[in-house]
């Protein structure tokens, strides 16, 4: 059945067939998995959300109201109001483009860092690779959420310091895992092949090496996507991440908890709003994780 | 070489380590906004008593010369003068360590108790309907923000049920002789139940929230060790032997995914250090997390720097311990 389609498109798909056939594999055990399809499609929906947010918010999240504050989830304002009399809904919607920047923008940084450097590391080895993996060692020494509040405290509250700050802290574990993985393929016999046709160091590592050792990196960067966003809010829930007014979740749930004792709804919403999206993304990771585990796999 | 060498050796490799602790934590307070001669003397000082502070700090001196005095005033334990609390940062931390201890040690008592016997539990009966509902608890519990969860437990818990107090380690009116520090500790040594009970009282629902990303760790990749040990051929080899099913899950399977978990749970202190920055805010807890919450937002930077020190100090020290741990549970390692 396939090999008919393939003939319409030549020899591209010939050529890229046990590529193509393990992607249908994939999306045959992805079908399989209701776990990681319900996190996909948890993420889908937030995915819309955010882009869509501008069109569908039903009130301007910046908009102060202060006659309208403190009011109870109702018909015009669904999950209610905050201390300023803006719309939690608005605001929610608004702050989703914020959280899938924020994940997206610090898994690659860290996955930027950790790979170059950990590439390095590996496939140079010597003292190189001694002083690389030392210095990995010494930031993995420092509690994350620390290192991050004392970087972000120098460097200033605010979201940008915020991101540079957790993926300063997180680049490491990238580092370590792409080190292991260049290790074990440094010797395989297709990088034998590309060494043989004079391919240059640089390339050898970029085009060969690294695309084959990404497939354990894709789960945990879909991990920490959920983490880098959780970390984020935490910073902002302590006042050093994003600042007022900006929606930032985590901020929203820190003006929120001062009255939340009696207007549970300020900080509720928005936390909600966390744990579904970390929720989604630990889902696609765990549901990844199984799909490549060999010995998980073929049971 | 022996154990105790092993010992020996990590022992003097935290030297380098510490050096190099410390030059991060110099350079990040280098990167700090402002003059630190002038915040330490305070905002309204004369400009005489500055510059007096700025050479007594040695800050007009090149920059490897400041490090070196950092270093000999950090040996000495001279960590500077707190910018809120104006007392050696040093006494600040005497003061508050054993509380974020005491808190945390009770979070990774919560992750082990829950934890492992969830995870045990969910491979054991993996693709059954029991299995999915814990393994949907641990996922919730891994992406659940604890500061949220937190005024959540408490609006439940404290305000509606009124079950556990809010705030602080103990009922300000009990009176309780300081030993340690570590008030559960104190209480047993001096016999005093009363404030034995309100110190647990005030410890369960911290701990709880702590330790509850932590046991859904443990438990998913205990979950996932074991089903990937359930695999291996020893396993077949038992199963054929005709060991029980128990017997397999048990001293097979659960032995050999045990230690990844131990490494976990080392990693996971550090984790939970990072959380007592939120929780003891949140609870009042006379703890160091509180005292660096306080302390980033206020730009304190002797303070932040002393207490980033001291957490990592405490995380490496959790880590050299559990690696000793590991050499004796693990006896394929060669130290």
């Amino acid at each position: 059945m396939e090999s008919d389609s393939a003939k319409g498109l030549g020899g591209i798909i010939d050529r890229h067939k046990p590529f193509l056939q393990e992607l249908r594999h994939i999306l045959y055990l992805i079908r399989r998995s209701p776990l990681s399809l319900l996190g996909i499609t948890l993420f889908s929906v937030f995915l819309l959300l955010a882009t869509l947010a501008p069109y569908i918010m039903p009130y301007d999240p910046f908009k102060i109201n202060l006659s309208g504050a403190f009011q109870r989830p109702n018909i015009e304002h669904l999950f209610g109001t905050d201390e300023m009399g803006r719309d939690i809904l608005s605001r929610i919607l608004w702050g989703c483009r914020i959280s899938l920047q924020v994940g997206v923008t610090v898994v690659l940084i860290s996955l930027c860092i950790g790979t170059i450097l950990g590439g390095i590391a590996g496939y140079v080895g010597g003292a190189v690779e001694e002083i690389i993996m030392r210095f990995t060692d010494l930031v993995l020494a420092f509690p994350s959420l620390v290192l991050a509040m004392a970087l972000s405290a120098a460097l200033g509250p605010g979201l940008n310091n915020a991101i540079f700050a957790i993926s300063i802290t997180w680049w490491p574990w990238y580092a370590r895992l792409i080190r292991g993985q260049v290790l074990s393929i440094r010797e395989a016999g297709f990088v034998e092949a590309a060494r043989c046709v004079g391919a240059s160091d640089f390339r050898i590592l970029f085009r060969h090496i690294i695309p084959n050792s990404l497939g354990p990196i894709i789960v945990n960067a879909s991990m920490d996507f959920g983490w880098a966003i959780l970390m984020t809010s935490s910073l902002g829930f302590l006042g050093i991440g994003a600042q007022p007014p900006e929606p930032e979740w985590g901020a929203m749930i820190n003006a929120g908890r001062l009255y939340f004792m009696d207007k549970p709804w300020i900080a509720t919403f928005p936390g909600l709003a966390i744990l579904f999206v970390v929720l989604a993304s630990n889902l696609i990771g765990d549901g990844l994780g199984e799909i490549l585990n060999p010995r998980l796999r073929r049971r | 070489m022996k154990l105790w060498q092993y010992i020996l050796r990590r022992i003097l490799l935290m030297i380098p380590l510490l050096i190099g602790i410390t030059l991060i934590t110099f350079s990040i307070s280098h990167l700090a906004p402002g003059d630190p001669a002038r915040l330490a003397a305070g905002i309204h000082a004369p400009e005489e008593t500055v510059e007096v502070l700025r050479q007594r700090l040695g800050l007009d001196k090149p920059v490897f010369v400041q490090y070196l005095l950092y270093m000999t005033r950090l040996l000495k334990g001279d960590f500077g003068t707190s910018i809120m609390t104006r007392r050696p940062v040093i006494q600040d931390i005497m003061v508050r360590w054993p509380g974020t201890i005491e808190l945390t040690t009770a979070a990774m008592l919560i992750v082990i108790i829950f934890g492992i016997p969830l995870g045990i539990f969910s491979a054991a009966n993996e693709g059954k309907p029991l299995d999915h509902m814990s393994r949907i608890i641990s996922l919730l519990g891994v992406s659940t923000p604890s500061f949220w969860l937190i005024l959540i437990v408490l609006l439940i818990f404290c305000k509606y049920l009124g079950l556990f107090p809010i705030g602080y380690r103990i009922d300000p009116t009990i009176d309780l002789q300081r030993i340690t520090g570590f008030h559960i500790v104190d209480s047993i040594l001096t016999l005093n139940f009363n404030a034995l009970i309100s110190s647990i009282r005030h410890i369960i629902l911290p701990a709880f929230v702590l330790g509850f990303q932590g046991q859904a760790t443990v438990q998913r990749l205990l979950r996932s060790k074991m089903l990937e040990s359930l695999t291996h051929d020893y396993v077949k080899m038992a199963r054929a032997k005709g060991l029980s099913e128990r017997a397999v899950v048990y001293k097979h399977a659960l032995k050999n995914s045990l230690i990844p978990v131990v490494t976990m749970l080392a990693l996971m202190y550090g984790g939970m250090l990072g959380g007592t920055f939120i929780i003891e805010s949140l609870f009042s807890w006379q703890g160091l997390g509180r005292y660096g919450s306080r302390a980033v937002l206020q730009l304190d930077f002797p303070a932040i720097m002393g207490v980033t020190i001291m957490y990592t100090m405490i995380f490496a020290l959790v880590n050299l311990i559990v690696d000793i741990l590991y050499a004796y549970l693990d006896p394929r390692i060669i130290y």
